[in-house]
Formats: structure tokens, sequence, C-alpha cells
């Protein structure tokens, strides 16, 4: 698989460290419910057939954190951009 | 091109191969002789060998079928020693001088191999036997009934000892990849390359040509090889053009990536110096044009293995291409027109065709199908093939039913012609049906992968011609670069092979499909019968297109037979997925570089000369290389050399080389809150100038590594990690950094490799460190007390850091000087400290002394255990965010019955103590129900003079004193120890503050 | 078109140690990335690279190796160099030293290219990654960045100061068969 580094441009996935579940957000601390809201984070997981976004570290380049789309059946990698952006197209 | 009567079945003129010299080779240890441009395959039928193999489970006599690899039944070892290479096609093999081959799978001899027995138990050995037998009783089938059957059936021997050859990997880039080498390839390539496109143009075979190398075609009025060539020269004259041949492109992955298997010295006499023996192409081609042709099938009828039994189109490639008749009274078999052209070819070399077997009525043949006057033609089917170890005549069934039998010495077979569509589906494409072409193809090719000429059932010249340059320019044009259309030069118009899928024959036990595994028409039909009616479950129960030719000319048969079987048309079974390789691929070219010393690369702390220097044996560590242990003369083991190290540490002073545990810079106006929200311990409130231990948890409440934070200045930090854990650590820093805290002011850099680190330990440490310092620096406790950090500067002028750290327990530092100065700071060390009784330190004494110390290390530190397991909950207890804080106070881990860290001796104090030990109470039974905990460290303690442990037993503070079993089945050495509490040595820590 | 000499009788790639450097990490955050950038341009008049790309400044050979993170060259000593750098940076960026963890190889010649194809897996044609370009990318496992020195072409190889031994044995062994000059250079680190 390629993936387009917004930095780096088109490089092997044999760069990259896979971290998993990109549409999960650390919950903020100290609300009411944090520890139902930690177990959400740290464990519970959809599974989709299709579109997923993922978090990629480029350990062998840049050292970003990116957020890949990535079709989890058919390999199709879609929009890449890097942490600390929104997406393309969306607003923060 | 005639053959001269008594000289062998090589004709005396005509071939691509070069008869002005000659090459000696020995095949089953006879010499044989052939010459330049033949294959071992080619060479043996020169010298009318036929039987070279003995088959996979009935050991029948077996010849060669093909001219290319897809040769399922001319395997051979080749080569000897650890240099051989077992189930190598004879058709590939390019005939070289000294070439020494053996046939397999025959025992003792292939002309007299006794397990030719197995045929008389064939009834009892079908597909899937040994699902149904041999199973009583259960115990036997590991022992007796599995080895026995593997050594009765196989094809051939591994070597045994490790690979001699050397191999390599090596990356590519393109914007368009042509995949073979035939007319479609080379119009596609030059139509692509002259775009000014950067095209890589690859083939499998020693030269490119495809088809045309067997045929004897015309383009542009002058045979076609002479375009071929001209077509090649002007490819390679291209500095964006790469040619490569013998290679073979084997896998097609995501992204455009192509793994492309070069046989670089393989299957050759001496490799060239520094040659690999195969090189594994990385490509990675914006688009790719597939032109690998199409694959000639066998026809279906008893007997149909018998050597002499040929494809057409092979007779054809040894004819014109090799100058070798396979036969001299042929019964040609087909059911297309183009095995007619193989009757033509044989007449013209002057063999005699016994008769033409068409299944087809003349109504449907196409103009392709015609012979000169005299040759027999039939509309009927083989029957069945006779003869021993060669086909001596074959039982045509004729249309109308009437069966007569014509004496032959060869077949040549046609069942039409297979695309070699297996890139086109390796990313999980498709296949469907084609009707009109009658062969499969893919349901829609993606849209970077395009294909032209015969694996596109476009099985004529001209047609491939077009549809290869058609494709080239289009993928040219498709990538932005500007092609303009080619002009091909003219050929003659394509007749259409008019070819339909051989009929199945009636099931017959000798009726083969797939000649590697011995499936014959009767599995295929077990295989209903039971109920593995589909494709993939007739493929895994017959095991037919599983062996090392995966099908090529065994699976379109299969279908068929499980078409006619099922009752269902063709149309409505799918082929089996095929997955990469095409080809099988040598271990050793996946490996390429890596294996052995090379498998990954090694890492060096600075001065690892000096450790080497004095003698010290080195452990992995990971990729680092450490000093384990230094011995001297007459050191009985490891043991006595450790126990002398940790005596020289408590007693005098020792130097470590701690170099490679993880440093990471931390600066940034925020960086005290980034480090107090990634760290479970209180980081806000260490003072400039100090370190301090610190545990950094996952967030799910586990410990992930610990380690120390510095402060060096207001806003700038120095955190170690451990070893092992230094690259997960500065990941995790970065994704903090970055995704959890993006707008805090923090800037990490790793620099584990700008310094070096030696531990210095002992009541002599400060004396030693004394006299490497500057003059003027004191470092007497109230000026550098213990767990004071600072830069100082070292009397040759080297700027070092110092940290009053311990691991062992006693007064020691840790001196860290840039990586340049590793080297004479560590000499100067040994120098000043020689009158101090210094000795170098490794491992062994490290983990040794910090187990006496209870210190808690990787093997306690597993990902598994939390900070109050460890017994470091007080460095965890403070309010506020902190990754890991909120579940890290999950009840379930507050549970008192959780593992908890403790020590251990031995009740009987000579015992040895091993660890991954359970513990178990007394008298309970030992099982997993009665498991309290387990040993996670051990050493013996040369302080003490015994054996001790560390490791994690339910509420172990309760159980100070108590006895258990420590059981360690795996190593069979159960031992009575006693819980204790640590640290083993100096428990008040009076050593620490020297 | 490339093709591998049976018995090299010419050196088709020169590789040696580069010449001792002083490397300096010039690091910044997310938030005050904006403001080290306008500083270095005051100071140098040359903009901070993007990623992949590096600029002379001065002394200094500006690598950009991510979005907030530079490694600079410069042929004085360390000292000198951090000392400027630490000047211009002030609050919006930090200076780490990184002289002593990292050697630098160049790889030179015809062959160079084919040498460096065994290993590195980005595309190195000419058009491509160009003279000045930058890339960090894992060779043989092990990370490195390189740059494209010269049209020659020339490129220059840095790795981690403890992988230094083990790349440099398979960059020889790579170049072998294209016919390796060594070469050595005055002040190789040790």
């Amino acid at each position: 698989m390629r993936i387009p580094c917004p930095f780096c441009g088109l490089r092997g996935h044999e760069e990259f460290v896979v971290d998993g579940d990109a549409t999960v957000t650390r919950p903020a601390p100290g609300r009411p419910d944090a520890p139902t809201a930690a177990v959400r984070f740290v464990y519970l997981r959809d599974n989709p057939a299709g579109w997923h976004r993922e978090w990629w570290f480029h350990a062998f380049g840049c050292e970003r954190w990116i957020v890949v789309e990535r079709d989890t059946v058919t390999h199709a990698v879609g929009r890449v951009w890097s942490a600390g952006d929104p997406a393309p197209g969306e607003d923060r | 091109m005639s053959a001269r009567p008594g000289a062998g079945a090589r004709l005396a003129d005509g071939g691509l191969i070069d008869r002005t010299r000659t090459l000696r080779f020995r095949f089953d240890g006879r010499e044989y002789a052939g010459h330049p441009g033949d294959t071992l395959a080619s060479a043996l039928l020169a010298h009318g060998v036929h039987r070279v193999a003995r088959s996979f489970k009935y050991h029948r006599s077996r010849g060669i079928l093909s001219a290319g690899f897809e040769e399922p039944n001319a395997l051979v070892e080749l080569g000897e020693g650890d240099a051989r290479v077992p189930n190598t096609p004879a058709t590939t093999i390019e005939l070289f001088e000294g070439l020494d081959a053996q046939s397999q799978n025959r025992w003792p001899s292939l002309r007299f191999d006794l397990r030719a027995v197995n045929r008389l138990f064939s009834a009892l050995l079908p597909a899937g036997f040994y699902y149904k037998t041999f199973m009583w009783p259960a115990a036997f089938w590991e022992r007796v009934y599995e080895p026995a059957i593997r050594r009765a059936a196989g094809l051939g021997r591994a070597s045994g000892a490790p690979d001699p050859a050397t191999y390599e990997r090596s990356y590519g880039f393109c914007d368009v990849l042509v995949v073979g080498a035939g007319p479609a390839g080379l119009a596609a390539a030059l139509g692509a390359a002259r775009s000014g496109a950067r095209v890589w143009l690859v083939e499998a075979d020693c030269r490119a040509g495809g088809r045309l190398l067997a045929e004897r075609l015309a383009i542009g009025g002058e045979p076609a090889l002479r375009w071929v060539e001209a077509t090649v020269a002007e490819l390679e004259s291209m500095p964006t053009v790469r040619v490569l041949r013998r290679a073979t492109a084997v896998g097609r992955y995501d992204g455009g990536v192509y793994a492309i298997l070069e046989r670089v010295g393989a299957d050759r006499a001496q490799s060239a110096p520094f040659e690999p023996r195969e090189r594994l192409w990385h490509v990675v081609a914006r688009h790719g044009v597939l032109a690998s042709g199409a694959i000639e099938q066998p026809l279906v009828f008893e007997n149909n293995d018998l050597p002499g039994i040929l494809l057409a189109g092979a007779v054809r490639a040894y004819a014109n291409r090799y100058a070798v008749l396979a036969g001299r009274r042929v019964v040609v078999a087909t059911s297309c027109d183009d095995a007619w052209a193989t009757a033509r070819d044989l007449l013209r070399a002057g063999a005699s065709v016994e008769a033409i077997v068409d299944q087809r009525p003349a109504a449907a043949r196409g103009p392709g199908a015609w012979a000169p006057d005299g040759v027999p033609v039939e509309t009927g089917w083989l029957r069945r093939a006779r003869g021993r170890d060669r086909v001596r005549a074959v039982e045509i069934e004729a249309a109308s039913g009437r069966t007569r039998r014509v004496a032959c010495d060869a077949i040549a077979m046609s069942g039409g012609w297979a695309p070699q569509l297996q890139l086109a589906t390796h990313l999980g494409e498709r296949l469907r049906w084609d009707g009109a072409a009658q062969c499969f193809a893919p349901e829609s090719w993606p849209p970077d992968l395009s294909g032209a000429g015969a694996v596109c059932g476009e099985f004529g010249l001209a047609a491939a011609l077009a549809a290869g340059a058609r494709c080239g320019t289009g993928a040219a044009r498709a990538l932005g670069f500007r092609a303009t259309d080619l002009v091909l030069p003219a050929v003659e118009p394509d007749r259409p092979l008019q070819t339909v899928p051989s009929r199945a024959a009636r099931a017959v036990r000798a009726a083969f499909v797939d000649w590697q595994n011995d499936v014959t028409i009767a599995d295929v039909q077990l295989a209903v019968r039971e109920g593995f009616a589909a494709s993939e479950h007739l493929k895994r129960y017959t095991t037919l297109g599983m062996a090392t030719d995966q099908g090529k000319t065994s699976s379109l048969n299969g279908l068929i037979a499980l078409a006619e079987a099922t009752g269902r048309r063709l149309e409505e079974l799918g082929p089996t997925t095929h997955r990469p390789p095409v080809v099988p691929v040598t271990i050793g070219a996946l490996a390429g570089r890596h294996r052995g010393r090379h498998y990954r690369p090694t890492r060096l702390p600075p001065a690892h000369a000096v450790a080497a220097d004095l003698g010290a044996v080195f452990v992995e560590t990971g990729p680092w290389l450490r000093a384990q242990v230094f011995p001297r003369a007459g050191d009985r083991g490891w043991l006595d050399a450790m126990c002398r190290e940790v005596n020289t540490v408590r007693r005098a002073v020792g130097v470590c080389d701690v170099s490679t545990l993880g440093k990471v810079d931390v600066q940034g106006a925020d960086a005290p809150e980034f480090l107090e929200r990634v760290y479970a311990s209180r980081i806000a409130t260490l003072a400039i100038g100090r370190v301090r231990y610190a545990l950094m948890r996952r967030e799910d409440g586990f410990v992930m590594d610990d380690g120390t934070v510095a402060r060096l200045g207001e806003r700038h930090y120095l955190l170690s990690t451990t070893t092992a854990g230094a690259v997960d650590v500065y990941r995790h820093l970065q994704y903090c950094r970055q995704v959890l805290w993006p707008d805090l002011d923090v800037r990490l850099a790793s620099v584990t490799d700008q310094w070096a680190q030696f531990a210095v330990a002992g009541p002599r440490s400060r004396e030693l460190l004394g006299r490497l310092v500057e003059p003027g620096i004191d470092l007497a406790d109230p000026q550098f007390p213990l767990l004071a950090a600072g830069s100082v500067r070292l009397g040759d002028g080297t700027a070092a850091r110092l940290f009053r750290v311990s691991f062992c327990g006693e007064l020691a530092y840790e001196l860290a000087v840039p990586a340049r100065a590793a080297h004479r700071t560590l000499e100067r060390l040994f120098e000043a400290g020689a009158p101090l009784g210094v000795a170098p330190y490794g491992l062994e004494a490290l983990g040794a002394m910090r187990i006496e110390k209870g210190h808690v290390a990787g093997n306690e530190i597993n990902g598994q255990t939390t900070a109050a397991d460890l017994g470091l909950g007080r460095w965890t207890t403070k309010d506020g965010d902190s990754v890991g804080a909120v579940l890290a106070r999950r009840p379930g881990l507050a549970d008192p019955q959780r593992p908890r860290l403790a020590g251990f001796v031995p009740v009987d104090r000579a015992q040895r103590l091993g660890a991954g030990a359970h513990l178990i109470a007394l008298g309970a039974p030992r099982d997993a129900a009665h498991d309290e905990g387990y040993l996670s460290s051990v050493a013996y303690s040369p302080t003490l003079g015994h054996w001790i442990g560390l490791g994690f037993l339910r509420r172990a503070a309760e159980r100070v004193g108590e006895r258990v079993l420590a059981h360690d089945p795996l190593r069979g050495r159960d031992a009575l120890v006693e819980v204790v509490e640590t640290p083993f040595v100096d428990p008040r820590g009076e050593r620490l503050r020297g | 078109m490339a093709e591998s000499p049976s018995a090299p009788s010419i050196a088709r790639v020169r590789i040696g140690e580069a010449p001792s450097l002083a490397r300096i990490d010039l690091v910044s955050s997310a938030r005050r990335v904006a403001a080290l950038g306008a500083a270095f341009a005051a100071a140098t008049g040359v903009a901070l690279p993007c990623t992949g790309r590096s600029v002379r400044a001065g002394e200094f050979t500006v690598l950009a190796l991510a979005p907030d993170r530079w490694q600079i060259e410069s042929e004085g000593p360390p000292g000198h160099a951090i000392a400027a750098l630490g000047a211009i940076a002030g609050e919006s960026g930090s200076v780490v030293d990184q002289s002593d963890g990292s050697r630098a190889f160049d790889v030179a010649g015809p062959g160079a290219r084919e040498v460096l194809a065994k290993g590195v897996p980005i595309d190195l044609d000419a058009a491509v990654f160009r003279v000045g370009d930058v890339a960090r990318t894992g060779v043989a496992l092990v990370a490195v960045t390189l740059r494209c020195l010269s049209a020659e072409p020339s490129f220059r190889i840095v790795v981690a100061r403890s992988y230094a031994e083990s790349f440099l044995e398979w960059l020889l062994d790579a170049g072998a068969a294209y016919g390796v000059l060594r070469e050595r250079h005055s002040a190789s680190p040790r």
C-alpha cells in the first residue's frame, strides 16, 4: 500500500507505523462520566467494512502523525491529512 | 528443415540454437550434449529422452509436457550439495556447460522406481484418502503413517543446508510496466516509450519474442524475429527504458506495486562476481500493461500422462525454436485451429502425422484448420493412450462412435488456450467466462492496469500487435505524455482461433487433470459426490491446482470436469482465486541480504571498540550489541565474571556503558505542562538541576516504560527511557505532542546517539569522577547530592553532563559525554580508576545488582502490570490529567487479588531459581486454577551468595515469610521459595548516599 | 541503460565519509513555527525551506525534515552554529546539537542511483529527486536523511551514529558490483 504523506509525498506503507482508529477522540479531562468515556475511547471500536480513518506515524520519514482515510475492503487510500489539521474540506 | 535418419531427434538445420558450440551436461548421471539456446528439456528431447520424472503419488512415468514455465512434469533437481535446487522445470533451464541435473521422486532410479508399487493401491489412494484412512490408532498418524506417506510421495528434495547463493532486492520506479515481451508487449512498450514515458519491459524468457519464438510468422514481410530484435534494440537505446529478461512479474500489490523476480545468476554456470543468484524487484508503476499471453491446455483422456504426449504448441516450439522433433509418428488431437499448425510444421520438418483428431465437426472449424493432402483427419476424441513408459498408440473414438487404434510415438494435444490473468486478479478482481473468446476475462480492469494480446483472448498476431500498441500509447496518454499512435508493420490478417474447451472424458482413473498432484477425472467426480462441488472446495479436496505449477495446465480442465459433474455451465463457475506469486519464489530472494548477521542492522554504542578491546562478551538487546560480561583468564564461566564485577562495584568502583538507553530532549514554553500530562509521576515540582525517576503509562492505565526526567533549565528537560522502549516512547511523545495537545509549545529531539553515557558506580565512584572533572568542581554531597543533575566540564575540556542516579544501589553517577568523546572518556575512566580498582561491568552484573535492590526492569514492566502491581504506587500519586490516569483508577486494577511485586529466596539456599516459574501455595494442585503469580526476574546474588528472584504474588504484602512453591514445568525444576521484602541488599539505602 | 559489469575495472561509484560537519536540529512547535520562520528570514535573508527541500543560508545548509523541524549543516565548530542559531531562534525555536549523533556518507558517480536503488525505496530519478531535495526514509531498516548534492549524480546519506557501521557495510556491499572507489576524507569523525 502506498500512502501520500502530506509532507513527504507518496511512500510505501513500510515506512509507517499504524496506531488505529482516528475517529475516536480522547475525552476531555474532568468529565463527570470520565471512566465510561475512557473505556469507550480506549477499548470500544467500530470495525467498518469500507471507509475508515486511521492514525499512521511516518516513522521512517517526517515523524508526523497523519490521518489516513482507507477503505478496509479495497485498501484504497483516500484523503490524508496531518494531525492538528482539519480534514480537507471540513472545518475544525 | 529435414531430419536426418538415425540422428536422434535433432533436426539438421533451423532453430534458434548455436550449433557452432556444444555444451556437455549430465542428467541422472549420464552424459549428453546440447547447444547454446537449448533448454535442458529440448536437449534431452534431442537425444530422444522422454521419460524424465515419476509422478507425485502414483509414481507413473512422466515426460515433458510443455516448453515453458507451466511445465508440471519435468521437474528436476539442479546442482548438487548445498546448492541443489529442487523442483526446477527442465523447460526453463537454459543449458550451460557442466549442467548436472537429477530426476526426482524415484528410488532407486527413474527407470526402476520401487515406489511405483503405489499404483497397485491406486484404488485406495484417490484424492483425499488421508481424510478417511490411516486414522487408527490416533498416535500412529504422527509417528508412523504420516512419515511413511511423506516418504512415498513428493517432489524434489531440499538440500537441507544453508543456501550458499546470495540474493538481492532492489527498487524500481517507472511510468509504464509492460509484463511480457511477446508481440503485444513489445508493441505496448514501444508505444509508451516513444512518448518519453519511463517504461519497464519484463520478460520471463531469456529473450524477447514470446510465441514468436516458437512460430513461423512474418511481420512486415520478414521473419517476425527481425521485428522483435529491431524493437528491442530501439527500446534498449532509450535511457528511459529498462528491459529485463529472465524476469517474471510474480505479484501485483496495492498502489501500483509489482514484485518482479529476476533470475540473474540462477540456472547458469558460475555466477559472475557480485552477481546475485536472483534479484527481487519492488517496482512502483503508475500503469501496468499485462501482455503475459496464454497457456495451452491439455486434453483429458485415459493415460494422457504418458511420456511422448505434449502440448501441440510445445511440439511446434521444440521443432521451430530448438530444432527438435518430439516424435516421428505424431497424432495431433485438438479442439481448436491452432494445433493444425503443429501438423503442418511437423510435416515440414520431415515427421509423419498419423492423424489429426479434431473434436469439432468440420463445419465448426476455422480457416486455420487445414492440412496438406494425405493427412488423415477425423472428427472425434482421444479415448485412451497406450504404452508403458512412452506412448505407442492411441485409441480414437470418432464422432460416429467407431473406435480405431493408431500407432504413434507422440501425441500433440491442444484443449485451447487459457489467458495468464493472474496479475489481473491479485487484488481480488474477479474473472468471468467470455463466451465469444472462449476463455476467462476480468469482469473489469482496474484503472491502472490494462491488457493486450492473448491474455485478453486476442490470439492473433495482428490483433496482439494492434492491442499492444493501443494499450501502450493509451497508458502513456493517461499519464500525461503525448504519445503518437504506433504505425505497425503489415501482418497477415488474423484468422479466429475458433477454440472450444475440450470435452471432459468419461470417468477413468488414469485420465489426468492435474499432472503434478496426480489428480484425475475420477477424483473430481469423487469430490462432487462427497459434496465438494464448489471450485474452491474441489481444489482443496483434490489438491487440483495446488502444486508448484498452481494449476496453469489444470485448473481449466478441472472446471470443465466440475461443470459436467454438477450439470452446471462453465459460466456459472468461477476459477479459484489466484494469489501471488505466479511462479515459485526462492525464500532467499524474499530475504535478499537480510539473512543471518544481516537480518537486521546492528547498533553499536559509541565506545563499543573499547569494550571489545577489554574482551567483552556481547549480547543482542534488540538491535544493539551490549557487553554482557568481561571475562578474564581463570573464570570458570560467565557466573564467575559476573560475581567479580558485582563485587568490584559494591566494594570499589565499576563502569558500565549505558549509552543505549533512549534520551529525548524536551524544550518549549509548555514543556513542564506537557511532561506533567505525559508522565504518571509528578514532574512540575522537579527543580532545575535535579533528576527524578518517573513512570509513563499507556492510556489503559498500565505502565508503559520507566526512566528518568532531568531538568537542565527552566524549560529544558532531558528524558531517559529503557533501551527496548526508546523507539516506542519517542513515538508516543510525538503522539502526545501532535495529536493530543497540539496547542502546547513543545519541541522534541531524540538525542540517544548524540550522547554516550556511562554508569560509574561504587563507594569510590565519587573519587574516580573527581579525577576526571575539571579541577574546581566539587562533587561532595552538599554540592552534588543524590538526584542532582547538571553540566560539568571534564579536565580535557569535554562538555559533559553528570547525573547522580543509581540503579545498583551503591553511590553512583551517570556521566554523559558527546559521542565523539566516548572513546577517550572511557579510556580515561579506566586509566584514572586503575589505582582505585576499577573494572568494567556488563549487563549480567547490572541485572544482578538491580534485582538485589528490588528495582523493576523490562521483565516486570511487561505491559501487563500497573504501578501498584510494581510497588511503585507512590510515583503516581497526583491529581490532574495525565495519560492513563482515569483507567489506572479502575476498581479492577485495585483488586487485592492482583499479583504484586515481592522478593523470593530459595528455602534451600543452594537451589537455583528460574524466571517464569509459577507460584503455587503449598499443598495446592499445580494447575492454572491455583496459579498465584510468577517469578519475573532471577539472579545469583554475589552479595548474598545464593539465588534471589523478583516476582508477582497475590496478596504479597500479607504473605511475607510464607513459603510457596515455584513450579517450573518447562525446565522441570520446582523450588520451594520464601516470600521476602525487597531490597535484598542494603534495605535502608544507606550505601546510596555514600 | 545501466547494467552490472561482471568484473568492474572502472569504479562507477565513489563512496566516502562526508566531511565532518556541525549538525544542529532546529525544532519548533505548531504555535511558534511561523515566528521562527519570520525570525530566520529576517536574520539570514533566506526563508526556511519546506519539507523535502534544502537551502543555503550563509554558512548554513538548511535541510527541512518536517514542518516544524530543520537540520542545519555547518562547516564551523558546533558551538558557533549553536550560538548563532540560538540567537536567531530566540523563544520560537529550540537548538539541539546533533553533531555527534550522526555520520554521513557521500555516494557519487554514474552508478550511484543503481547502487542506492538496492535499498532506497523512493524514486531517485533526476527529474523526481532533484539537486537540493531532501528525503527522510528507511534504507535496509535504518532511518536515513538523503540529499541530492549534485547532478553528477551525488548524494549524501545521514544516519544515526549507532547504525553507521552496519549501514556502511550495506552500502559497500550494494556498490561492490559497480566497482566502488572508497574515499577517505581528512576529518572523518570516529
